[in-house]
């Protein structure tokens, strides 16, 4: 099936295969469509459809509460069943050709660890070596589940076979509640990968601020390894915030020491609690690090004032936390928009 | 000391509280926030008129004696996970008449049907004027969306003054109240659109600007001209 999509700065054509999505064969062809979650939440990928036939997957989706007309579809989660022409209200950026993009792969889930009573560190083995940057996602599917799950990559490598994901479970989570039960390891998953636009790359000049929230610490993991890889920290500064609810919502904290000791006098890691004190055992037993109590964008607004200039921003986790945050970023720190990277998921 | 860590009372009674909200619901929605985050310290309470009338739906938080007023159902997540939960109260929100004690609005003391906004008193400032509100009702530095006829309006206070702008983002319609701004900047959190606090001129990445609207204060209130 042919898709042309008309936007404000001229047509582009791509080939769409049988029960693929819009957005991904376009982004797999090179034509840069608007797009943020990639799981039919955000609604950034809207369009029209002007001509042709195409169905959406989830017709419910969240994201059509910006839909103003019956011809409005989410082309992350719609496809083309046959020739069709698109509209978007948005002129598309130019492809950036050092960027990966994204297609269509098979994996085999390996290690799976537990990190706390309710976030697994998931491996999944690919069918073939792939680039991605460092803070950007994987839609994983996994077998008898309708809908692709969106997991942030912990690791970076350059032609990676293997991804780490962190997932949490969520109450009736159908995906989480698969990959937390039995008989798992060693099944056949999909993935399209890799996706997202708030990544970090060293060319950026900039000292790195990372907000995090729960398993929002996955692509920080990834940021911060490629930023030591590539000894970004020895000109720049890094500050971490990672915020979780209680002591034993705690996990990667080995991780972030071992960061720390690499860059000790540039990178700062800060643990936030925000339902408890801080227990003497825990801040003892990581040295490294710093502990306080608190919401984790209010724990990083005290400990960043002022500290703004050159600063480049990343933030994941729950939707009110990554909320906060972008307020504080732009109302109190006054970052540009450019400076801001997220996800917002929910 | 007081048998409540944190202690919050939430009007649903007096003259115009209960139907600038459905305040019932928002005791619900603080209860199951406070429970879930297994916060039995908590207690939230339904409470009489505070004697504010007209600035409603307010919401008053004990130990730190902070005042909400104009809560809106989608300010309460972060009223509980801020302060409630956080101990951090939402500046945004704060409600600081100027004035110690009763202080209702005229609204409610003329005795305005139940759920009828007061008629605008267009006369008092001429023909072509609509009345909006109260300059009091917009946060200082905040900003706040009000219906005046058949359309919603932004007021924005600026710090030096106040600007009036078409309430929905021109990008894909959310409401612009739900963003911030810095005295200089407007962004829609919903997807980074920036725009001019004072003009309304489109920044950065926002390919089109808010409509604004003629904007004048006499006596405390604010009046906007539609046909601007």
């Amino acid at each position: 099936m042919k898709v042309v999509v008309n936007a404000r700065n001229g047509a582009h054509d791509f080939e769409c295969g049988p029960g693929e999505k819009i957005l991904h064969a376009g982004l797999r062809s090179g034509v840069e469509l608007p797009y943020e979650c990639a799981t039919g939440t955000c609604g950034t990928c809207k369009a029209r459809l002007v001509s042709g036939r195409a169905e959406s997957e989830w017709p419910d989706a969240p994201g059509r509460r910006y839909f103003k007309s019956e011809a409005d579809v989410l082309l992350c989660q719609s496809v083309a069943r046959d020739d069709c022409a698109v509209e978007v209200g948005v002129a598309l950026k130019p492809r950036q050709p050092t960027v990966t993009a994204p297609r269509a792969l098979g994996g085999v889930v390996r290690a799976r660890r537990r990190l706390t009573h309710d976030v697994m560190a998931v491996d999944v083995d690919l069918d073939g070596p792939l680039d991605f940057e460092a803070g950007q996602f994987a839609l994983v599917t996994v077998p008898g589940i309708a809908g692709a799950r969106a997991y942030s990559m912990v690791n970076f490598e350059r032609r990676a076979e293997r991804l780490s994901f962190v997932v949490k479970k969520k109450p009736g989570g159908a995906v989480s509640d698969w990959l937390f039960g039995q008989g798992v390891d060693g099944t056949l998953v999909g993935l399209v990968a890799p996706l997202g636009h708030a990544t970090f790359h060293p060319d950026a000049r900039k000292h790195v601020l990372c907000v995090a929230g729960g398993s929002g610490i996955a692509g920080m993991m990834s940021i911060l390894s490629l930023a030591c890889h590539a000894a970004h920290f020895a000109a720049w500064q890094g500050h971490v915030f990672f915020g979780i609810r209680t002591a034993r919502d705690a996990f990667f904290l080995d991780e972030l020491e071992a960061f720390r000791a690499r860059y000790p006098a540039q990178l700062a890691v800060t643990v936030a609690l925000s339902d408890e004190d801080v227990a003497p055992s825990l801040a003892a037993g990581y040295p490294a690090l710093t502990f306080a109590r608190g919401l984790v964008h209010a724990v990083a607004g005290e400990r960043m004032t002022g500290r703004f200039a050159d600063v480049r921003a990343y933030v994941a986790g729950p939707p009110p936390m990554v909320d906060a945050s972008l307020r504080w970023l732009l109302r109190e720190a006054r970052l540009p928009p450019a400076d801001i990277r997220y996800d917002k998921f929910s | 000391m007081g048998q409540y860590d944190r202690h919050v009372f939430v009007c649903t009674s007096g003259e115009t509280c209960p139907t600038q909200g459905d305040t019932e619901r928002f005791v619900k929605i603080l209860r199951a926030g406070a429970q879930k985050a297994g916060r039995s310290d908590v207690r939230i309470n339904k409470s009489g008129c505070f004697s504010q009338c007209g600035h409603g739906p307010m919401i008053v938080v004990y130990p730190e004696d902070v005042w909400y007023a104009g809560v809106r159902e989608s300010d309460l997540e972060e009223i509980l996970t801020s302060h409630i939960i956080g101990g951090q109260p939402v500046d945004r929100l704060r409600y600081d008449p100027g004035v110690k004690g009763a202080n209702k609005l005229d609204v409610a003391a003329n005795g305005a049907a139940p759920g009828q906004p007061a008629p605008p008193p267009v006369a008092a400032a001429g023909p072509g004027w609509t009345r909006v509100c109260g300059a009091d009702e917009v946060p200082v530095n905040g900003m706040k969306e009000f219906p005046v006829g058949d359309v919603n309006v932004l007021i924005v206070s600026t710090g030096s003054g106040f600007v009036a702008y078409q309430a929905l983002c021109p990008h894909e319609a959310v409401r612009l109240e739900d963003g911030v701004h810095d005295g200089a900047v407007l962004t829609c959190l919903e997807h980074m659109w920036q725009f001019d606090v004072h003009t309304g001129a489109p920044l950065g990445d926002a390919e089109a600007g808010l409509k604004s609207y003629r904007l004048k204060q006499e006596s405390g209130e604010l009046y906007v001209g539609l046909d601007a």
